[in-house]
């Protein structure tokens, strides 16, 4: 059992402010409980208040008190925490030790000392509960970013800790993944584990938890069974910032697109390796569209997309529209992505540098064309500050500013709303919808449901590299991404 | 039923050597090179083992790329003698060969070594060497740190490319030391957070405890090491009656 007494905590950094403020929680064991809020509500605080990593690496101020099983956690280390507490994180990139996925799985038995034959038969029972036999030994490089997540879960049940803490973990996975996650949450239910899940993303969720904590500004606010959880109003949830709590529906929709103003691609062709391949003989996007290109993990998305920005070396094929042709090396001018790890993409010290360096005009000109994006962006205050220092969504605004400031017609986003809450997601939305007005022609790659069916009025589907139908909302495309979202 | 679910690492592929010998051949090669003088036959030898290496770990391109400047430079050199290049071209291309003689062997064996050791195999064969955990996991870190750098690297890259900097553009001559900048300092951004969050991951998972690690692969010497040994002897010998 976990038990937190009028706990509270500050950091002591000043970039990591979500502080948490007299919390009282009983978890019991066995209890698969689900902590949700806006971004900023405090719940990766308590996830690391349990686990141990704050304050012990994150440093702060603790006050209360914090037992497991009994024990007043500030007499233990973060070692003999570990031993009890199997923790995953948000990033599947960030969080392995190893090249290789068996050794992967292997190192926490590795650092509490676990003999070499047990270490084999844990490994293999744990690849059999989670169904990963196929992920052993493989190139943890060369795996996605759901099957590198797998193996983060497979690393900690081999350590059989009694308690599992999962920060975000679905924030960078597709559906289908997604639905292999809910499998690898089910099993620990049933060995009756306890669960801990900070997370967005509350539908795959909903017939797994007991239980839901809902905080805001760093307290609990309701605690909640999940019947009442469930039968809560979907409005009240979306003004609580809370995404939706049932699979999301879509709905026949008519816009009026001009069809006969097309962006024609023709003959894109691609291969790199075996897994990058691309093969689109003929595709049409209406002028100023907003793009939804969906398809699972693999299904070729992110490669279409460098292939579009011109970014593929040996790209074979070309893009029509106003009466002109762009080859790969010409897209290049005409397009800009905003990519998924927006740091990437920001170079100098000012918001105000940043925009200016994409601009083609020199002088007076361009300071007040910058100023005027900055303006349209909410970016006004923002514009001394170094952009590394700006939150997720300060930093994509600034990609997007730069982007207009290019003057590109083609703008390209890659998963822009992973891991934001509901208000946050619909500002990404309102965004993406003033630069289709504005006769921006928007590719939009995400798993999310709820930003597609905001914002998108055109969609594409990719199954292995090939275009497998593409087309407004019309009755037939609905019921295909309705199968699509309900599909685990 | 039990005995189905047992993990078995898999068979090696290719060469199989203990970090151990790879770290002390690294120091053999390097001395080798530098005590060598004008001798072609034994500067092949050093330059094709981290070739052979390379291939038996089936790195083929650094292989090939490696053995194409090789015969570039003993070509160029040859040329040299035979015909004479002018003064200039000629100190620059001795200066590159040189280079591609004396100092890649060793890069590129370094490059093998990173490629091919796991990190989990590195700590506990420097463990039985008795070095302090507090060096050997940060080193450790470097196996698999290298192929994040290349990951990170090629998307800023495109983003560069994506903002027309680049090498020759306007924006470029107006001032040449940003294309560094631009690329250098994303990089160290994101490879701190990385840091940073690998850190927090490895410590939940129970990294720098007191108990003594173990390892699910265990580091023995064997044939290919044995193999390693005498020909480093042999290497030594004729290096040796080189320089007498």
């Amino acid at each position: 059992m976990i038990a937190l007494k009028d706990v509270s905590f500050e950091y002591n950094s000043i970039e990591r402010s979500a502080g948490v403020y007299d919390i009282n929680l009983e978890i019991p064991s066995g209890q698969v409980l689900m902590l949700c809020g806006a971004s900023g509500c405090g719940k990766t605080t308590i996830t690391r208040l349990i686990n141990g990593l704050a304050p012990a690496y994150y440093p702060g101020d603790l006050r209360g008190k914090l037992l497991i099983d009994g024990t007043d956690s500030s007499g233990l280390s973060l070692y003999e925490l570990s031993q009890k507490i199997g923790s995953v994180f948000q990033n599947p990139r960030s969080q392995f030790f190893s090249v290789d996925s068996s050794s992967e799985i292997a190192f926490g038995c590795e650092n509490t000392g676990v003999e070499r034959e047990e270490m084999y038969r844990r490994i293999g029972r744990v690849a059999r509960d989670l169904h990963m036999e196929s992920l052993l030994d493989r190139n943890l490089f060369a795996l996605s970013g759901g099957e590198k997540q797998r193996i983060a879960c497979a690393s900690v049940a081999a350590m059989q800790p009694e308690i599992f803490i999962l920060d975000e973990p679905s924030s960078n996975l597709d559906l289908r993944t997604i639905a292999d996650l809910k499998e690898v949450i089910r099993q620990w239910k049933t060995q009756g584990k306890t669960v801990i899940i900070a997370e967005h993303r509350l539908y795959y969720l909903m017939d797994l938890i007991d239980r839901v904590i809902y905080m805001e500004k760093g307290r609990i606010i309701r605690d909640l069974s999940v019947e009442e959880f469930r039968n809560m109003d979907e409005r009240e949830l979306h003004q609580k910032g809370l995404r939706s709590q049932k699979p999301i529906h879509f709905e026949v929709k008519e816009d009026k697109l001009c069809e006969e103003d097309a962006l024609r691609f023709t003959g894109l062709s691609f291969s790199y390796g075996k897994n990058e391949f691309l093969d689109i003989p003929e595709m049409q996007i209406p002028y100023g569209a907003i793009v939804g290109v969906l398809g699972y993990n693999g299904a070729g998305k992110s490669t279409l997309a460098n292939v579009i920005c011109g970014l593929e070396k040996g790209v074979r094929g070309s893009l029509h529209y106003k009466g002109k042709e762009f080859s790969s090396k010409k897209r290049r001018k005409c397009s800009y992505m905003v990519m998924q790890d927006v740091n990437h993409q920001l170079f100098t010290e000012s918001v105000l540098e940043e925009i200016l360096l994409s601009m083609k005009e020199e002088g007076e000109a361009a300071k007040q064309r910058a100023e005027e994006i900055l303006r349209d962006l909410n970016l006004t205050e923002l514009q001394e500050l170094h952009p590394m220092s700006l939150s997720g969504g300060q930093k994509q605004r600034v990609a997007i500013g730069s982007a207009i400031a290019a003057d590109r017609d083609l703008l390209l986003f890659d998963e822009p709303t992973s891991g934001l809450d509901y208000l946050h997601m619909l500002e990404v939305s309102e965004l993406l919808k003033r630069l289709g007005r504005e006769g921006k022609t928007v590719f939009l790659i995400t798993h999310d449901p709820e930003l597609l069916r905001e914002c998108c009025n055109y969609l594409l589907f990719l199954d292995k590299g090939r275009l497998s139908w593409s087309g407004a909302w019309t009755k037939e495309n609905t019921g295909r991404v309705n199968r699509f979202f309900s599909a685990e | 039923m039990e005995e189905n679910l047992l993990y078995r690492p898999p068979k090696h592929r290719g060469l199989y050597l203990d970090p151990r010998t790879k770290l002390l051949f690294l120091f053999v090669l390097a001395t080798l090179l530098f005590l060598l003088h004008e001798n072609l036959p034994l500067n092949s030898i050093l330059v094709l083992i981290p070739i052979l290496l390379l291939l038996s770990d089936r790195q083929y391109r650094p292989a090939w790329i490696y053995g194409g400047l090789f015969i570039a430079a003993v070509l160029a050199k040859e040329f040299d003698r035979r015909m004479g290049f002018p003064y200039l071209p000629a100190m620059l291309l001795g200066l590159l060969s040189e280079l591609i003689f004396r100092f890649f062997p060793v890069f590129m064996f370094g490059y093998y070594i990173i490629k091919s050791t796991k990190p989990n195999e590195f700590i506990s064969a420097m463990e039985l060497w008795h070095i302090p955990e507090s060096f050997i996991i940060p080193v450790s870190v470097v196996f698999r740190f290298v192929p994040t750098l290349r990951e990170e690297n090629r998307s800023i890259g495109n983003a560069m490319r994506m903002r027309g900097i680049r090498f020759g553009a306007a924006k470029f001559w107006k001032n040449p030391t940003m294309i560094l900048e631009y690329r250098v300092i994303p990089l160290m951004m994101s490879v701190a957070k990385i840091g940073d969050e690998l850190s927090a991951a490895a410590l939940s998972r129970g990294l720098g405890g007191p108990k003594k690690r173990t390892c699910l692969l265990k580091p023995h010497f064997g044939i290919c090491d044995a193999g390693i040994a005498v020909l480093t002897g042999v290497l030594i010998l004729w290096t040796l009656m080189e320089r007498v």
